[in-house]
């Protein structure tokens, strides 16, 4: 019943880790970083459940996500994936920007997330269908803001 | 006529025992080493690295005199051993010394008690271990000899190995470490002491050997005298591939800064993140002095989806990569080799979570 739960965290990671954009706004220059180094520096910016630690002292981009399984019927159930992408404070508006995106370091990161899930080679490789994007709200405590985005894909039960 | 289970067994031999003897005589020997008197033992080929338990019957084991204490006589079905065997038992090892032959119900092997672990370095530079017997072959020396000028140590020492292609190629002047001290000083050292040439210690050096004298054409033993030299200044104990060693040089065999104390992989984690880069393992050899150094190496990928994951190499470093969520949580097992040492490291694929 709950198989799909590792197996999606292990492609979300994988889909967020192979778009270079991503990395780089979660790492910062990564041109004289080894594989092995992203590797090791993506895994401590990208977790996946959704504790988001008041002892992060970083100034840094960070994206947390879990899945969870909110309706369970008789054949089918749903599926949500819940993204906390964050940033600290400092950094929201420091100017950060990617050619073909609009917006502070947490609406482009959210704009980068949307594309790699619903990119043709991810978005049907989770369940029944397409990933669907079904609400982008705003995360806000005293040092992290950002986005909450929500996606719903239905598996058979 | 009577039925056979009345009749009484013949009260006089006919003399036609014999078939009965031929047929049975294997059996009787198998069933009494099935019995108390027999114990388990382990025999071994010369550089142990193939053994096999068997059942035997172990006599001279109550014997009168402090030398006959030192040898075994071992019964074993035909075919069993040869010599120049090892034999284990009651956590002591033996040598099998004399030519093993049968009277046809069984075989007979003597053995001598192995007493001394020997090491030394051959002619291509790896270090060889063996165990033999050694025994006094200058019983009433004082242990002294000279003449006007100074005081040299003098003793000598009967050793004999089992007949390998090791041992056959000791040549006159190799010099051992033989000095039961070494226990006590390996006891007092840490794990970080890789090498130590401080201590007194008492070393022999070959000066005969004889190899045809205990030639019995497909095994045999080696015997040789070795007598006591002088300690030199790289005589002592050493840790080489995190084994330790007591060695000494000859006269041709010198203990070099280019010996390998150590192989190792190096890697920044053992999980291989299935849909990433690949995770990169390099090999790195260490000699005495613990500088790196470039040793000419191979490395073995063991794991039954070969097909499954990417591998490639690029000067001492291999790459592993997949991207098959299937192999997930299976092993792999990394196996680096190089101047005679091996040493492996298992990998596990996760998932990149």
């Amino acid at each position: 019943m709950c198989y799909e739960m590792g197996m999606y965290k292990h492609k979300i990671h994988t889909a967020l880790y192979n778009n270079k954009n991503i990395v780089e706004t979660l790492l910062g220059d990564i041109s004289e970083m080894t594989p092995q180094e992203i590797i090791k520096d993506f895994k401590k910016h990208v977790e996946s459940h959704l504790f988001v630690a008041e002892t992060i002292t970083d100034a840094g981009t960070f994206i947390f996500y879990d899945i969870e399984i909110p309706i369970i019927r008789t054949n089918i159930k749903q599926c949500n994936i819940i993204l906390y992408i964050i940033c600290h404070r400092k950094m929201l508006d420091d100017g950060f920007s990617i050619d073909g995106y609009i917006g502070n370091r947490a609406d482009i990161m959210s704009q980068l997330v949307e594309e790699t899930l619903l990119d043709k080679e991810v978005l049907n490789d989770f369940g029944i269908g397409a990933l669907n994007l079904v609400s982008n709200q705003i995360y806000n405590s005293s040092r992290f803001y950002g986005r909450i985005m929500t996606f719903e894909i239905p598996n058979f039960r | 006529m009577k039925e056979w289970y009345l009749m009484q067994p013949p009260t006089m031999f006919s003399g036609d025992e014999s078939e009965e003897f031929a047929d049975y005589k294997t059996d009787y020997f198998s069933e009494l080493l099935q019995s108390d008197i027999a114990i388990d033992i382990i025999l071994y080929n010369p550089d142990m690295t193939i053994h096999k338990v068997a059942r035997a019957i172990i006599n001279n084991k109550t014997p009168d005199t402090k030398l006959n204490s030192w040898s075994r006589h071992l019964l074993l079905p035909v075919g069993t051993s040869k010599s120049g065997m090892y034999v284990k038992y009651d956590n002591r090892f033996w040598l099998i010394n004399g030519i093993v032959d049968n009277n046809t119900v069984y075989e007979k092997a003597t053995m001598v008690f192995c007493n001394w672990y020997l090491s030394w370095i051959n002619q291509q530079g790896k270090i060889i271990t063996r165990r033999c017997s050694i025994t006094s072959a200058s019983q009433y020396n004082s242990g002294e000899t000279g003449v006007t000028r100074y005081i040299v140590r003098s003793d000598q020492l009967s050793i004999t190995f089992p007949c390998d292609d090791e041992t056959l190629m000791i040549k006159d002047g190799q010099r051992f470490i033989i000095d039961k001290r070494c226990e006590l000083y390996e006891k007092a050292f840490d794990n970080n002491i890789k090498k130590d040439t401080n201590k007194n210690l008492l070393v022999y050096q070959v000066t005969r050997m004889s190899n045809i004298l205990y030639n019995y054409e497909d095994c045999g033993i080696i015997d040789l005298i070795a007598s006591q030299d002088e300690q030199r200044e790289t005589d002592g104990y050493y840790v080489i591939n995190n084994n330790s060693y007591w060695l000494c040089d000859g006269d041709d065999i010198v203990i070099n800064k280019n010996q390998i104390l150590s192989v190792k992989i190096d890697y920044t984690t053992s999980f291989i993140y299935c849909g990433t880069a690949a995770q990169k393992f390099t090999a790195k050899f260490y000699n005495l002095n613990n500088e790196e150094i470039q040793v000419e190496h191979t490395w073995t990928v063991d794991c039954d989806f070969m097909s499954d994951i990417n591998v490639s190499e690029d000067g001492d470093s291999i790459y592993i990569s997949t991207s098959n969520p299937k192999l997930i949580n299976k092993k792999i097992n990394l196996i680096l080799q190089g101047a005679g040492e091996t040493t492996t490291l298992l990998l596990t694929i996760k998932p990149f979570l």
